[in-house]
């Protein structure tokens, strides 16, 4: 009777083992690919926002570029409305002062980067709205595999 | 009939089952938890503990895996986009232009058609609605720089961006939550 009682307690211990190491991988391995999927979506929500924060600030850009271009020309900005040569003038130099970027490297310790293209700018004479069209594109720079790229178009609108 | 040796034998297969589990399973997670959030002075270094019965040095499930710090950032990244993009009702502008305005002018205190304002003031009210129980520490990076709330937190999970002045140099805008 006591033999046997030795081998239950082996017996339940070995169990006890067994069932410690299965249901450890188990959980460890659900909870792996659950923080797998969490990170996607983390990074997913994190290209967006950055999206989101470049439309925002080239919003601002755009009105001080304005403000600055009409200032270093040194003119009233409504004269553009009329005098076609002032426009073009006008245009090529909001060209060069509008930067809708962000700095740079504010993202990079958080392994995702960007480029911010301006692709045109009009003016609406009627209406007294200059319009930025810019292309954003954001991508993680993880390693060396895991590189996700989301690209996009914004137009940023302005009165004067 | 059954033997009544072999049900005192299952009773004790069983009961050691359940005690070994316990100890190996069990106890070390609910040790780790209270070691890793315990605030009083007394704490159990659970990597002895553990080590003894050749258990996980931290518990199965982590904190840190259940709670994914990732989303803090992205939460504080909502909290600084509608802190930017927010109007203020009196000055008519966005919090953003307040503050490039005010680091444009060198002073907290920006003055509009004659009107002076106090941007840090503006800021604040706005963070203290949008920040959960008004922990936050917001840093613009101009000069001189513009701190608003609680210096005193880690800077481990942030949200940050730029914000455009009128010279169309960038500053740096930074929003930290705990």
């Amino acid at each position: 009777m006591r033999q046997k009682g030795y081998v239950s307690l082996l017996i339940g211990f070995f169990v006890a083992i067994v069932l410690f190491y299965t249901i450890n991988a188990v959980v460890s391995k659900l909870l792996s690919d659950t923080a797998q999927v969490s990170d996607d979506i983390a990074l997913t929500y994190k290209i967006i926002d950055i999206s989101e924060f470049i439309k925002l600030n080239a919003q601002q850009a755009l009105k001080f570029s304005i403000n600055k271009t009409a200032e270093q020309m040194n003119i009233n900005i409504n004269d553009i409305k009329t005098d076609q040569g002032l426009r073009q003038d006008f245009l090529g130099n909001l060209s060069s002062i509008f930067d809708p970027s962000l700095i740079t490297h504010l993202y990079i310790s958080q392994d995702i980067d960007f480029n911010v293209t301006v692709k045109s700018i009009d003016i609406d004479t009627t209406n007294s709205v200059i319009s930025a069209l810019i292309e954003i594109q954001v991508f993680d720079i993880y390693g060396q595999t895991s590189n996700r790229f989301a690209s996009t178009t914004a137009t940023i609108s302005q009165n004067f | 009939m059954i033997h009544k040796g072999l049900i005192d034998t299952l009773f004790l297969m069983v009961l050691v089952t359940t005690t070994c589990f316990v100890i190996l399973l069990v106890l070390p997670s609910i040790l780790w938890i209270w070691t890793k959030f315990s605030q009083g002075p007394c704490k159990i270094d659970i990597t002895r503990i553990s080590s003894a019965f050749y258990a996980c040095p931290q518990a199965p499930v982590t904190l840190e895996t259940v709670i994914k710090p990732e989303y803090i950032p992205l939460t504080s990244d909502h909290t600084l986009f509608t802190l930017l993009a927010a109007n203020d009702t009196n000055t008519g502008l966005q919090i953003q232009e307040l503050l490039a305005l005010a680091a444009s002018q060198g002073s907290s205190t920006i003055t509009i058609n004659g009107s002076s304002y106090d941007v840090s003031q503006i800021v604040k009210i706005k963070l203290d609605y949008l920040a959960s129980n008004s922990n936050y520490n917001f840093i613009f990076e101009s000069t001189p720089p513009i701190q608003i709330g609680n210096n005193g937190i880690s800077p481990q999970f942030f949200s940050t961006t730029s914000v455009t002045l009128p010279d169309m140099t960038k500053v740096r805008a930074m929003l930290i939550l705990p």
